[in-house]
């Protein structure tokens, strides 16, 4: 018993003074690395070590007064340097490596003990990565993105009876930004770009899509004993969407907002059997109009979810005779 | 004589376990969070995953600066020799901020524990001056516990 209070009574002691030793510090130990840059005056010194073991991370040193520095400057840059050792000390800093042609550099640069001074030191793929957080608040940051494939399944909305739309059988594939451009700031992000979608409606009904002279389409049935029947009207849209995404609760997020569609391709496609002959009839120039205005709802965690499309305006022109937009919805990935 | 042997290398064996943690949390221990001029938080479990759910624990130490000004100081110091990333700034020769990252905080962090410790003094001139440790560990990047440092600010205005 008696054993154990001295041991956890001394704990603190020991383990304080242990902690107040480490007068030197190794900061890098590295093989190689593409290029290593120092710049020293007696008030600042700067230590880049670009691509440690040809990895990305970059490794950062700077040891700066609050004094300005109009002292000369001694300033040292290799490539493909190898075996780097960085060792700090409270009065000294100690840079050795091995550069391109062998010749082994160790340099010791003095640390100006001044009363107000900084030291940074950082390992990663970014310039110094760390310091005081606080002061980045508010910032908005503008990145290149591709974003948020889709797929689902899509109904015609304000159709006509007769057309017994077939949702299980009409189908959507989108890429709702191929490349386009994101601004982030806090949880809001706004997105834009270029994006494509294929869109395909099908028809339940014993009628198929057909194209008549004067450019209507309408809906005629099929040939006696015509079976494996499969009718439908495919697009294809060039997009560019405009997208508000907010995240919340740990990995949610919820994405909204409008998709101007550009209707550059359009056609009908008609499938069927009479007996074991198979006959398919593609119709072009259906007279689809050229630009319309949709919204997409979609709510993701951790980057996968559900997404709603609504599609208002008319598929065709007013000309085609055959008035219905869509509503699809489907799985999403918002990468 | 074989019981000094025996006390002497359980006093290793305890130093260095202690040594090989962060010497910094020798301050939240009962000597000091008995003093009723310390303030003292420390949010685990699933308190800590509400504020961040890669948050694992969120410590938090205030003190006066006379009386463990320097103890503290120390013991940040100890454990800025090995981090990974540091930011230590010396007013009047005394270290008056200090940022460090320990573990490599670049990346994708999901199964790394990195620990991130904040340390700040209150101007000396100030009444009276404080020091104060804000200590975050879990698999956050550096990105999200600087998000969680700004939250505690704003909660504080």
């Amino acid at each position: 018993m008696r054993l154990k209070l001295l041991t956890i009574a001394l704990l603190p002691v020991f383990s304080i003074a242990a902690a107040a030793q480490a007068p030197v510090d190794t900061l890098l130990q590295s093989s190689k690395a593409r290029s290593i840059s120092i710049n020293y005056s007696p008030e600042t010194i700067t230590l880049n070590v670009k691509q440690i073991n040809g990895t990305k991370d970059s490794f950062h040193y700077k040891y700066s007064t609050s004094k300005e520095s109009f002292n000369e400057v001694t300033a040292i840059k290799c490539t493909d340097v190898s075996d780097i050792l960085v060792v700090s000390s409270d009065s000294a800093l100690t840079v050795s490596f091995t550069d391109n042609v062998g010749y082994a550099v160790r340099n010791t640069f003095p640390l100006a003990a001044a009363p107000d001074r900084s030291i940074r030191s950082w390992t990663g793929d970014s310039e110094f990565g760390i310091g005081f957080p606080l002061r980045h608040s508010g910032k908005t940051t503008w990145s290149m993105i591709s974003s948020g494939i889709s797929f689902g399944f899509v109904t015609p909305t304000n159709a006509s009876v007769a057309m017994q739309p077939s949702m299980g059988r009409s189908l959507e594939w989108t890429w709702n930004i191929i490349l386009g451009v994101e601004a982030h700031r806090g949880r809001s992000t706004f997105q834009t770009g270029l994006g494509m979608r294929f869109r395909h409606m099908s028809t339940a009904a014993m009628h198929y899509f057909d194209k008549t002279e004067d450019g209507r389409i309408c809906l005629t049935p099929y040939e006696e004993g015509a079976h494996d029947v499969k009718s439908g009207v495919h697009t294809f849209s060039l997009q560019i969407p405009l997208f508000y995404r907010l995240r919340f609760a740990r990995s949610w997020a919820a994405t909204i907002g409008p998709i101007v569609c550009f209707n550059t391709g359009g056609h009908l496609s008609t499938r069927y059997k009479i007996g074991d002959n198979k006959f398919e009839i593609k119709t072009h120039d259906i007279g689809q109009r050229p630009v319309t205005v949709d919204g997409l709802f979609a709510i993701t965690v951790g980057g996968f979810g559900l997404y709603a499309r609504y599609s208002p305006m008319n598929v065709l022109r007013d000309r085609a005779g055959i008035d219905f937009g869509t509503f699809s919805t489907g799985v999403i990935v918002a990468f | 004589m074989r019981r000094i042997f025996i006390t002497l290398a359980l006093m290793c064996v305890c130093a260095v376990a202690i040594q090989a943690r962060l010497n910094i949390e020798q301050i939240f221990n009962d000597a000091c969070t008995s003093d009723p001029n310390v303030t003292e938080a420390i949010v685990t479990g699933k308190a800590a995953h509400k504020i961040n759910s890669r948050l694992d624990r969120l410590a938090f130490f205030k003190a006066d600066a006379a009386n463990y000004g320097e103890m503290v100081r120390k013991l940040v110091l100890a454990d800025a020799h090995k981090a990974s990333g540091r930011d230590l700034r010396y007013s009047d020769g005394v270290l008056s901020y200090a940022y460090i990252a320990l573990s490599a905080p670049e990346g994708d962090c999901r199964d790394k524990v990195n620990t991130f410790i904040y340390y700040v003094e209150s101007k000396r001139n100030s009444h009276p001056a404080t020091v104060m440790v804000v200590l975050l560990e879990g698999s956050l990047s550096a990105k999200e516990q600087a998000k969680i440092i700004e939250s505690l600010k704003k909660n504080k205005k």
